[in-house]
């Protein structure tokens, strides 16, 4: 455990791919794995320098609700992963977004190695396809179709038990 | 503590928002491979397989998935296992379940094959009809392994099992089974914690031994058990046990005295739940010998007489003063 000694670093900032600037406290930030190795090296270096981590895949929208999550989990971080609470929050919190910002911030969750947020987008997304047509997905996921008739009859009746 | 200040950049600000609305156009156009096969992995096989005719660049991804969760009901379909298997290309299986009728053909024998060389960790079998394959029992990262057969489970001649990491063992037979083939696996299971049988009619083997070291939750649905049966519980980290008729086919006076020793010595047991259509308890308390259960934090029971009997509680759960 880092202690709250002079050399620890109690904030950072994390700079979007757009050039905004964030400041945040490093129990929120230690919630990306990506951010908490850069506060790391940086006290393993013993630096008091308020270091500068720039995000080059991030835009400041979709940082904004990275941090969002982080700060409401850090918040949480003591107590069990099954608390109710976060779990509901954690349902409204998705809930609220389209599908283009579903897909940025899952990347964002990827990038920054935040993988409790990263296993709750695909889960969401899981859940939102899993009823739905071919061609309902096509849409979900920007996909044109790329196959002659034929093909796809072949492809469905190579795989004949799960169309049925 | 909250995220304190926020400072805007306008220099930049233009080019990006225009970045942002183009994103917007996408859906979830963008997101790469690695992320769309983990979530396939989280839908049943069939919802995934569908995703093969999306188009060309969805073709092959649902055969990386690290979850296989296939429900085949009807017979004619069981040589879809195979199919399915043989198209999966990801090197590693996290879980495989199946929910099916008929589990005893080649090919689903060779279905297994291919699920037990992909360091699979979790595998459940639901059907009415399996044949186990040796492969399963050889299975060295297995930690989690649920077999559920309401017929007839066959074995084919086991000489070796190793299953080093095995952790959860369940598995409810119907007819068929051998009861050394189960001896001989709980031996090869040296990390078992949890493990929950259901044997019916043990007619081949008077003798079942349960001495596993590590083993904390134990779960015995034993019908039809006969005089001449002996089960032999040897668990000394035993926390949680439940046993389920057991009683049934035994004269009821030699079963009371039998296993009521039993029970006297589970003074370790911080869960219990009895659940018999044999008086133990009101026997043990005839004959002044309830046991004293120092650990037992939770204890549930289906017994009217012991529900009714505020003394054994009493005499049983507290610790003495």
């Amino acid at each position: 455990m880092a202690s709250s000694s002079s050399s620890s670093l109690s904030r950072v900032v994390v700079k979007s791919s757009d050039n905004n600037l964030f400041v945040v406290n490093k129990k929120v930030a230690s919630q990306s794995q990506l951010l908490k190795q850069c506060i790391d090296n940086m006290e393993e270096k013993g630096t008091n320098d308020v270091i500068l981590i720039p995000l080059s895949n991030v835009t400041s929208n979709i940082l904004t609700l990275v941090l969002e999550y982080c700060e409401k989990h850090a918040d949480f971080a003591d107590d069990d992963n099954n608390n109710q609470e976060l779990k509901q929050w954690d349902h409204e919190f998705l809930k609220k977004f389209d599908y283009a910002t579903l897909n940025s911030l899952t990347m964002a969750a990827d990038y920054m190695v935040t993988k409790s947020l990263l296993n709750l987008c695909c889960q969401f997304i899981a859940d939102s396809i899993k009823d739905l047509t071919v061609q309902q997905i096509r849409q979900i996921f920007d996909i044109k179709n790329d196959f002659t008739p034929q093909e796809e009859a072949d492809i469905k009746n190579e795989n004949a038990w799960a169309f049925r | 503590m909250k995220i304190s200040f926020y400072i805007k950049n306008l220099s930049n600000t233009d080019s990006s928002c225009k970045k942002y609305v183009k994103d917007e156009e996408n859906g979830l156009g963008s997101l790469p491979d690695a992320i769309l096969i983990f979530i396939l992995s989280l839908l049943a096989t069939k919802v995934t397989a569908r995703t093969s005719v999306l188009c060309k660049r969805w073709r092959n991804l649902w055969t990386d998935v690290t979850v296989v969760e296939v429900e085949l009901p009807l017979s004619n379909q069981s040589q879809s296992l195979y199919s399915i298997m043989r198209s999966l290309t990801s090197p590693t299986l996290r879980r495989f379940s199946v929910i099916t009728n008929h589990l005893h053909t080649f090919d689903e024998a060779r279905s297994f094959k291919f699920v037990c060389i992909r360091e699979v960790e979790e595998i459940q079998v639901t059907s009415a009809f399996f044949s186990v394959t040796p492969c399963i029992f050889r299975c060295k990262t297995l930690v989690n392994l649920e077999l559920n057969v309401s017929t007839r489970c066959t074995f084919f001649d086991f000489t070796t099992f190793n299953l080093p990491k095995l952790k959860l063992l369940y598995f409810s037979f119907g007819k068929g089974k051998s009861l050394n083939i189960i001896a001989m696996l709980i031996k090869s299971c040296p990390l078992l914690e949890t493990l929950e049988m259901t044997l019916e009619s043990l007619l081949n083997s008077p003798c079942i031994s349960i001495a596993i070291p590590n083993l904390k939750s134990l779960s015995l649905i034993i019908v039809n058990l006969i005089e001449k049966h002996q089960v032999i519980i040897d668990t000394p980290k035993l926390t949680y046990l439940c046993l389920v008729d057991c009683g049934a086919g035994m004269d009821a006076n030699d079963f009371v005295r039998e296993i009521s020793k039993f029970v006297i010595q589970l003074r370790s047991v911080r869960e219990l739940h009895i659940e018999s259509n044999v008086k133990i308890f009101c026997y043990m308390y005839s004959v002044n010998s309830l046991p004293l259960f120092r650990n037992l934090s939770s204890a549930t029971t289906t017994l009217p007489e012991v529900v009714a009997s505020s003394n054994f509680w009493a005499f049983s759960i507290l610790p003495p003063t």
